[in-house]
């Protein structure tokens, strides 16, 4: 099964008052059909540029410096600008964490997603145009859309102005959708129903979803394999069920351990010491090394970058020592 | 049990609408409307609910940072809603707070060390010995003394939460309200403050008020939990209670809402999916305010609002859940289709 | 995290990054000399600045008179640098006291909120409503033209500006959340004041402050060419140029109005040099972690 999406090696970089940020420093994911990927990681993982990067989104001071990123066979990075534009929105859809600074305040709702439909499908017309998406709306459970239709965001609620943007996202029946922190910005209960819609979305339509998050509970929810990204590398990557059973690598250990949880029985929580490394200037070696338990200062960590290697089928951790347990 | 060291008894706070050209009054946002707290050395109470049920405008109540329009704050036998701001001047120390977001927390250009003696300056505790206490307040929270001399911005968002901590107990607190304090934080940063909390809790015996929205973390944190919604307390217990049996049926939902942590869960958890948006505060519904979101409503719920009964575990409603766990509650007839 | 030992303070900060902008930095240097200047101007001068002496009538640049003699026989050099005295002075005096006072009211006006913040507010949309040279002109009528009086004039015109930004900020500031930690134990609103906004408004103020300054100084100028401001024998930038006013006399006598002129065009710039610079140095966008 040939991957819908395979970014290879990718690098971003940024040119700050301080000097040159590594944000995304050799990351290489994939994507197959109808597949949902969760990417997980913190402030400053990468997981966002590389997002970014994917839909041509990086600019100045932002920079690829390296890696491919294909899309159904062509390398996105190396298309002019106008075919890339056909496939933002079209093929390639993204909704981003806020809808409330994603959407445009003075623009009625329904206007902003038929300029999105108008804008890959120019020949519909109008009538068919505004049923598309009445249509739309109420798919992604938008109660009494013909009302909602010339509103403005301000008078959505978060849930439903999210909704709202996935409607505009799948409004062109996307191959691929990118969510990049859908649900931080939400209520517990707004969000499951969030996540839910993505889920049965994409799944009816078919489509593949990228699922950014720092949330481990999201990605229990909903993705398939997982991605675990630190300091602009990714550390771990596998099926969903198994890195979560078995995490190899001791970031992904210590992040499954660190998390309060609500069935757990109550102990002290196990914390990740530290705190995440200054990307200005990232270490030769490892890069979680200086938090890492299992590195004990070892010489290989320090000077070493690991490479992902496979621990189990399809599993890969990036990490020296994998063998040794914690 | 223990008497209460701070306790809370019918705290209301609206908040006016002005409109019109003479700005005359046409409304209020009830935002806290009738809240009962009690507050315990060495115990923490967990305050949860969604976006505006009014946690947030809580915990600043007890803190004085806003005026309540009614109600009493009992500590030390004396009502702190009704004191003068002279009297209350010199409480102010015992009970402190600590904010969500430690970027905006604390003021960017003084250093570590201005900052947690600020406290002590302004209650003129300097002079004699604020040098050392400032020293014994970092080492506290596990920053180290160097740290003293740095600006906040050289700091990532964990250890600013630390001096945030730090110059909440620079007074000697006995009760400190904690308004989201890790919700701002990386994930593997949040074990380490919460951590920090728990061990500072045992050592001062302090009393926590913990306000979150984050189900997890108050599980493992709190000692007993009140569920609030649209202003008012719905439910409140002793943590396994509340979680093992919750009676009110938004307990009920929020509980099932939080994300599993395995995906072996998947398929395990009933969603309960609630119908509608949350009403606005500025015109609650009658009887029971829940009762536009509530698969259980009945007539009765529109007319009478039910009060908070019951003994160690408190719930606010006419038809409470009976004791079954969540996962197996019988599917809502219209669970799955969400109508905002 | 950071692991140098430079110390990081907002205010160093943005001390090294206006040291790292060329204009500003050369702004700087050039109003220090013309500030050394004009504060040692009794010893520079080399003559008297009001001697007359009709026997040197307009005469041109000489060993004598480094920059010739004006149509009283004056040294134009000498009355150059005691010019800059009052030029300066004026300028940076009544841009203070604009300033300074505007802070203090729009801090107070937004800090205390309520009938103190009506008053000051409506108080200086009066203030703004009037337009300010029909106001100087009528108090130079009324209190007698000179320098002082410009001071007290400038300060009075200006003030509005100031406070409106400071209490803009202060409002917000009010809201964050250090502020409220220092209510939380016990710090008076005055305290808070005193702080926590004087300082967080004072780069803005600064920056304000010192456009101000540029303005003002070509504003005198101007009154004083139209001899409602210094009035001679006082020398001031703007009143040696009165000494060129008719077409022959520019053609042919650079010396009585170039120098002059020069003065206040390249103060002026290097001024707004050093305000653009002092307001990139002050972006609070790069402190922030």
């Amino acid at each position: 099964m040939t991957p819908l999406l395979t970014v290879d090696d990718l690098a971003v970089e940024f040119r700050t008052r301080d000097g040159v940020v590594r944000a995304v420093d050799g990351v290489s994911l994939e994507v197959g059909p109808g597949e949902i990927l969760g990417v997980v990681g913190e402030s400053g993982s990468g997981k966002s540029v590389t997002a970014m990067s994917v839909l041509g989104l990086v600019r100045p001071p932002g920079r690829v410096v390296r890696g491919s990123v294909r899309f159904d066979g062509e390398d996105l990075l190396a298309l002019p600008a106008r075919r890339l534009r056909r496939i933002r929105g079209r093929r390639i859809a993204m909704i981003f964490q806020d809808p409330m600074t994603a959407l445009n305040p003075v623009v009625p709702v329904g206007a902003q997603i038929a300029e999105a439909i108008r804008l890959h499908q120019p020949r519909l017309g109008r009538a068919a145009v505004r049923a598309r998406v009445l249509e739309l709306l109420a798919s992604v459970g938008v109660a009494d859309p013909a009302a909602r239709y010339g509103r403005h965001p301000h008078e959505y609620s978060g849930g439903m102005r999210q909704r709202a943007m996935i409607a505009m996202a799948l409004a062109n029946e996307p191959d691929l959708l990118i969510a990049d922190e859908p649900t931080t910005a939400l209520d517990v209960t707004v969000q499951s129903q969030v996540l839910g819609l993505i889920d049965t979305a994409t799944r009816e339509a078919g489509a593949a979803a990228v699922l950014i998050t720092h949330d481990l509970g999201v990605i229990a929810e909903l993705a398939d394999r997982v991605a675990v990204m630190y300091a602009g590398r990714v550390v771990e990557h596998g099926d969903v069920h198994q890195v979560f059973a078995t995490p190899s690598h001791p970031y992904t250990r210590g992040l499954l351990a660190g998390r309060p949880r609500l069935e757990q029985a109550t102990g002290g929580l196990v914390p990740i010491p530290g705190s995440p490394p200054d990307l200005l200037a990232p270490p030769p070696g490892c890069a979680f090394e200086p938090r890492c338990a299992l590195a004990a200062g070892r010489a290989a960590c320090r000077a070493d970058r690991p490479e992902p290697v496979a621990v189990a089928a399809g599993h890969l951790s990036a990490c020296h020592f994998h063998e040794e347990p914690v | 049990m223990s008497e209460p060291v701070l306790a809370v008894e019918g705290l209301v706070k609206h908040f006016p609408i002005r409109t019109g050209i003479l700005r005359g009054r046409s409304g209020a946002v009830r935002a806290v409307d009738g809240v009962d707290l009690a507050l315990r050395s060495g115990r923490t109470l967990g305050l949860v609910g969604e976006s505006g049920c009014g946690k947030t405008t809580t915990g600043r109540l007890v803190v004085r940072l806003a005026e309540p329009t009614s109600g009493r704050i009992l500590y030390g036998g004396r009502d702190l809603a009704a004191m003068s701001p002279a009297e209350l001047r010199a409480l102010r120390g015992e009970i402190q707070i600590v904010f969500q977001d430690p970027y905006s927390s604390l003021p960017p250009r003084l250093t570590v060390h201005e900052i947690v003696a600020e406290p002590l300056r302004t209650q003129g505790r300097y002079r004699r010995g604020g040098r050392e206490r400032v020293g014994e307040l970092l080492e506290l929270v596990g920053l180290s003394p160097e740290h003293a001399n740095r600006y906040p911005h050289e700091f990532s968002g964990g250890q600013r939460q630390r001096v945030g901590i730090a110059r909440a107990l620079a007074l000697n607190p006995r009760v400190l309200v904690l308004d989201e304090p890790v919700s701002a934080l990386d994930v593997s940063i949040r074990a380490q403050v919460v951590n920090q909390l728990a061990q500072l809790q045992r050592e001062l015996g302090l009393a926590y008020l913990f306000i979150s929205h984050d189900l997890s973390v108050v599980r493992h944190l709190c000692d007993r939990v009140a569920i609030m919604y649209l202003g008012r307390i719905v439910e409140e217990g002793e943590r396994a209670e509340i979680f093992a049996r919750p009676a009110h049926p938004y307990t009920k939902a929020l509980i099932s809402a939080v994300p599993i942590s395995c995906p072996s869960q998947r398929g395990e958890r009933r969603r309960i999916v609630l119908a509608g948006d949350v009403p606005s505060p500025a015109d609650p519904p009658s009887g029971c305010r829940f009762r536009t979101r509530c698969w259980k409503a009945r007539e009765r719920c529109a007319v009478e609002e039910p009060e908070l009964t019951g003994a160690g575990h408190r719930v606010a409603c006419h038809f409470p859940e009976e004791s079954t766990d969540v996962g197996r509650e019988e599917q809502p007839a219209w669970a799955g289709r969400s109508d905002p | 995290m950071t692991t140098t030992v430079t110390p990081a303070s907002p205010r160093s900060l943005a001390a090294r990054r206006f040291r790292r902008n060329r204009m500003a930095l050369a702004g700087a240097v050039f109003l220090t000399a013309v500030g050394v200047l004009a504060l040692a101007a009794p010893l520079v001068a080399g003559h008297d600045p009001n001697t007359v002496d009709l026997a040197a009538f307009r005469e041109p640049p000489s060993a004598a008179h480094l920059l010739g003699t004006d149509s009283s026989g004056r040294d134009v050099f000498a009355r150059l640098v005691h010019a800059g005295r009052v030029s300066l002075l004026v300028g940076l005096l009544s841009s203070l006291a604009a300033v300074a006072f505007g802070t203090l009211l729009g801090a107070l006006a937004g800090m205390l909120g309520g009938p103190v913040d009506a008053v000051v507010m409506r108080a200086a949309d009066v203030v703004l409503s009037f337009p300010s040279l029909v106001v100087i002109v009528v108090l130079a009528g009324v209190l007698g033209p000179g320098a002082a009086m410009l001071v007290l004039v400038f300060a009075a015109c200006n003030w509005p500006t100031a406070c409106r930004v400071v209490r803009g900020l202060t409002l917000s500031l009010r809201e964050r959340e250090y502020v409220q930690a220092a209510r939380a134990f016990g710090a008076g609103r005055l305290t808070v004041i005193g702080r926590h906004v004087l300082p967080a408004v004072l780069p803005q103020v600064a920056v304000a402050g010192t456009l101000l300054v540029a303005q003002l100084i070509l504003l005198e100028a101007v009154l004083s060419f139209l001899g409602l401001g210094v009035r001679p024998p006082r020398a001031s930038w703007g009143n040696m140029l009165t000494d060129a006013q008719n077409l022959t006399l520019i053609q042919t006598m650079p010396w009585l109005w170039l120098p002059p002129g020069l003065a206040i065009a390249l103060t002026v710039l290097a001024v707004n040099f050093v305000g653009d610079g002092l307001r990139d140095a002050v972006d609070l966008k790069g402190v922030r972690g």
